[in-house]
């Protein structure tokens, strides 16, 4: 066998296709860090029901007396409606606390974790429930 | 003398006997729950870990993908440290340090994880919305496939890409590994492990190095809402047939749709090179063989390609509720001679869904990045 076959014969590489992405897929890890957990409580100011990610703001009152404003991602609206989460689940207006994953540049963003209402109830996408049908 | 032989005789079995019942195993069971106390089931891979504080020995055991339970058995008794590292996005890794196991007893326990998914990475690795959504598919009894008019298979039907079995080639598509603890994108698919390795013609390589990542196209067309090579084999997708032709509509996807002509036409001689090729099907008894060629070179195949790249996929529907879809990928104009890249899509009937409306442009927010795209991708 030539060379160049031999060189095909061991180099030859079965792998996956990397497997189709969200559109306007983006990696977590490069954006967001997992090592940076934050809690937020405050005041719903903004919703974005909005594909590919839907977003909302939140303004908490820090111990000094400032409000800092966070904003939040979510997944898209079509996941977030399998799991339960509805776009009238956040109202303007009102108190949730969210937990979340803080940008890699330390600016007042994070990667939702979960969203607890004020109901109590606590939105996450980790539910074993019956997904909600989408028929 | 002789008495005094046989008591130490004695004595020494006596103590046999007691280190023998002091060192007799014990045993840790249980089940583990999520933090809605459901037990967690259809988790491939979940497993629960002792390491004894002492010695450092580990016995582990897999957790009962269908009961949520768990049994390990010959466990010197010790102190140990407990984890059930059920892997970063969906569950957080469960830790539980001083477990102290005694001998000849049974320590049974509940294992409560607590959520580890975020809701703002459901799309990276969607594990337990792909289960849900296939469950109640897969608890049917089997059924034959639906046939068209003709007598050939019928796809049509909303799936859901059920992930990676094992002896699928390369690390698998979805469940290819977990994701890091908090989220993230899954090692292998889904976002993560773009770029597959596959030998690269000279030319091709130097264009690979000198474009790494710059630019709207390639691998960060879909930041921008650009069409992938095939419409999502992401989360649900749904295959339309008539006899002439069968549409694959996907979610979070543009254009959303791909058509397969079925009629027996060949691919076109006048072309303009397409993000999603043009795509021609043929049936070999119950498998449908879809070949596409007449890709652009600026969607994403592989890590780079050329207007020669050539897929081939081959769809089976066995029975009602699965889809099996195994494609091929070659290019004999960018990769070298027998490099190829595989793929096998498992699909599930996902009853009760419907594909959504996904208008990608409509509130993204991603810039283009100018740095070269590493494996984090």
């Amino acid at each position: 066998m030539t060379s160049v076959g031999m060189r095909v014969w061991w180099m030859v590489l079965v792998l996956l296709v990397a497997s189709v992405a969200t559109e306007a897929h983006h990696s977590f890890a490069a954006e967001y860090d997992s090592s940076k957990p934050v809690t937020v409580t405050g005041t719903v100011t903004k919703v974005e029901w909005t594909n590919p990610h839907a977003r909302f703001y939140v303004d908490t009152k820090e111990p000094d007396g400032s409000i800092s404003h966070w904003g939040f991602e979510l997944g898209s609206p079509n996941l977030l409606i399998r799991y339960g989460f509805t776009r009238d689940l956040l109202k303007v207006g009102s108190e949730i606390t969210v937990e979340g994953f803080q940008a890699k540049d330390a600016s007042k963003v994070a990667n939702t974790k979960t969203v607890k209402l004020p109901d109590g109830k606590v939105m996450s996408a980790g539910s074993s429930a019956d997904l909600a049908d989408t028929k | 003398m002789r008495l005094k032989f046989w008591v130490s005789i004695l004595c020494s079995a006596g103590m046999g006997v007691l280190l023998v019942a002091q060192q007799a195993p014990g045993a840790v069971t249980g089940t583990v729950l999520d933090p809605n106390d459901n037990p967690v089931t259809n988790f491939a891979g979940g497993l629960v870990q002792l390491t004894n504080t002492t010695t450092a020995a580990v016995v582990k055991a897999p957790v009962d993908e269908k009961t949520g339970a768990f049994q390990l058995t010959a466990v010197q008794a010790g102190t140990y440290d407990l984890t059930a590292p059920f892997g970063g996005a969906l569950y957080q890794a469960y830790t539980q340090k001083g477990l102290v196991v005694k001998a000849g007893e049974t320590v049974r326990m509940k294992i409560v994880l607590s959520w580890g998914m975020n809701l703002g990475t459901i799309g990276d690795a969607p594990d337990v919305l792909i289960r849900d959504m296939a469950r109640k598919a897969l608890s049917m009894p089997t059924q034959p496939a639906p046939r068209m008019p003709d007598g050939k298979p019928d796809f049509t039907g909303v799936w859901v890409n059920y992930g990676g079995f094992p002896g699928d080639p390369g690390p698998g598509n979805r469940a290819g590994g977990p994701p890091p603890p908090g989220g993230g994108p899954a090692a292998g698919g889904g976002g993560g492990g773009r770029g597959p390795q596959v030998e690269l013609q000279p030319w091709a390589a130097e264009k690979l190095k000198q474009n790494q990542g710059v630019g709207p196209t390639g691998p960060q067309g879909s930041r921008i809402c650009l069409p992938t090579a095939q419409p999502g084999w992401n989360h649900v997708f749904k295959f339309v047939q008539a006899p002439t032709t069968l549409i694959n509509i996907a979610e979070e996807s543009t254009p959303g749709f791909r058509q397969i002509f079925l009629d027996g036409r060949p691919h076109p001689e006048n072309w303009n090179p397409a993000w999603q090729g043009h795509s021609i099907g043929r049936w070999e008894g119950d498998t449908l063989i879809v070949d596409t060629v007449g890709f652009n070179e600026q969607v994403q195949i592989g890590p780079i390609h050329s207007e020669q790249v050539h897929v081939v996929e081959r769809m089976r529907r066995p029975d009602m509720v699965h889809l099996e879809i195994e494609i091929t990928t070659e290019d004999p104009g960018a990769w070298m001679p027998g490099a190829v890249i595989k793929q096998n899509i498992h699909g599930v009937l996902a009853l009760d869904q419907e594909i959504l409306e996904f208008i990608c442009q409509e509130n993204n927010r991603l810039p283009i990045v100018a740095a070269p795209s590493t494996g984090g991708r």
